[in-house]
């Protein structure tokens, strides 16, 4: 069975004897975005990549039973029938069909080369031109990929239950992110980052003044930082406009660029500052 | 450095730095990378006292006879001191001892007769302070 024939249609289905040979077919195969667009595959190949990233944690645990049957249906996604019930699955894309326009938009076109996730909402931004948000301080990007989540779950809830979701023994909904914010929940937390945790929560404790004082500790420091880096890179590019004619960029020694641009703390900063390495001076 | 300050003689001077890698091998303003990356560091390490210091200390230099800018260029402290009078000597000479560890000025020690608030200690603006001044902070060539 090829990867692109793998219960690809309403109607198809596969059995899974046993947990080893679930893992070592499911587990074979890349179904992520960007396999599937190197191979032409549709779209909804997605579900797949969802429905794989689901059952093999799921089996590794032992919380599925055998033999598995994965039956693709047109409502919900997916049927798993296990020897004593079945399952219904529906998987949803978090991002709204106006997202998933402009994704695709920035993509293809050389115009449109980004989409920017603000704290409001998002925008497309042109090729080389400048982002225009104040960007995500603190932990605002994980509250707006909770809302972002939170909206998509009650959106899809709403529609399933008018659908009548719920008519097998279990229905999950999954989830796939779509959106490519990046929370890293594993990125390994420095001596810095528990040293920041532990004044923010000693400060935090002083009555009246602390709370505000923390505040200013987990927000404004990593905003300033990024605004100290936008400055710098407008100073920047003020700087070699005015000195075009006599610049040679072709003649850098690459690696020197480098280093002095990490020198300059640009890419081994903050967990804010762009790169994201360990913080080499914070 | 960027990520520690947002003060912008710092950041520009940074960002000075990093054009001038971009120059053709030919512009006669071009630095060597060991210069470019010890003005790096040394923007790094300077607080913008320091940095103050070292303009006030420059345009003290210019203001003797026909200085010589290859080679120290002798000032006093009170020179400085003059020009910063809201700094008191102690702090002054702190931000003073910040130049001297990376020889951006220096420092040759306490004279024989010791006038108070340090007023007769010798500073020298180095060469390498002067190129600091006019490739980093860019005054020389604002005509400063």
């Amino acid at each position: 069975m090829g990867r692109s024939d793998f219960i690809e249609d309403d109607g198809d289905a596969v059995v899974f004897r046993d947990h080893d040979e679930l893992v070592e077919t499911l587990g074979s195969r890349d179904f992520s975005s960007r396999a599937r667009r190197q191979a032409g595959l549709r779209e909804d190949q997605g579900e797949r990549y969802a429905l794989q990233h689901y059952l093999v944690p799921q089996s590794n645990v032992g919380a599925l039973q055998f033999p598995l049957e994965i039956q693709k249906t047109e409502r919900p996604d997916f049927l798993l029938e296990v020897p004593t019930e079945t399952w219904g699955v529906e998987i949803s894309q978090t991002t709204t069909r106006e997202i998933n326009r402009d994704l695709a938009r920035s993509r293809k076109n050389q115009d449109a080369a980004l989409v920017e996730y603000t704290v409001e909402g998002h925008q497309m931004v042109p090729a080389g031109g400048a982002l225009t948000s104040r960007g995500f301080a603190g932990h605002q990007n994980c509250y707006r990929v909770a809302e972002l989540v939170g909206d998509a779950f009650d959106r899809k809830t709403e529609s399933l239950n008018k659908l009548g979701f719920g008519l097998h023994q279990r229905n999950q909904l999954l989830l796939l992110d779509t959106y490519g914010l990046t929370l890293d929940p594993m990125r390994k937390r420095t001596a810095s980052d528990h040293t920041v945790s532990a004044v923010k929560a000693a400060v935090s404790l002083v009555p009246g003044v602390g709370a505000p004082i923390a505040s200013l500790i987990g927000d404004y420091v990593p905003d300033s930082t990024q605004k100290s880096i936008q400055t710098m890179l407008e100073l920047l590019q003020e700087r070699i406009a005015d000195l075009e004619v006599r610049i040679d960029v072709g003649a850098v020694d690459k690696d020197e660029f480098a280093e002095l641009f990490k020198s300059a703390g640009l890419l081994g900063g903050c967990p804010n500052a762009a790169g994201g390495k360990a913080p080499r001076r914070c | 450095m960027v990520v520690r300050t947002r003060q912008e003689a710092k950041l520009r001077g940074a960002a000075n730095l990093i054009a001038n890698l971009l120059l053709k091998e030919d512009d006669e303003a071009k630095l060597s990378y060991i210069e470019l990356d010890h003005y790096v560091h040394c923007l790094d390490q300077l607080s913008s006292g320091a940095i103050e210091v070292l303009v006030e200390a420059y345009r003290a230099a210019c203001a003797t006879r026909s200085p010589d800018f290859s080679e120290d260029v002798r000032i006093d402290f009170s020179d400085i001191q003059a020009r910063m009078p809201e700094s008191g000597p102690s702090l002054l000479m702190g931000l003073v001892g910040e130049l001297n560890a990376v020889n951006i000025l220096h420092l040759t020690g306490a004279p024989g007769i010791v006038t108070p608030g340090y007023a007769n200690y010798p500073v020298f603006l180095t060469p390498m302070g002067v190129g600091f001044v006019s490739h980093v902070l860019e005054l020389v060539t604002q005509g400063d």
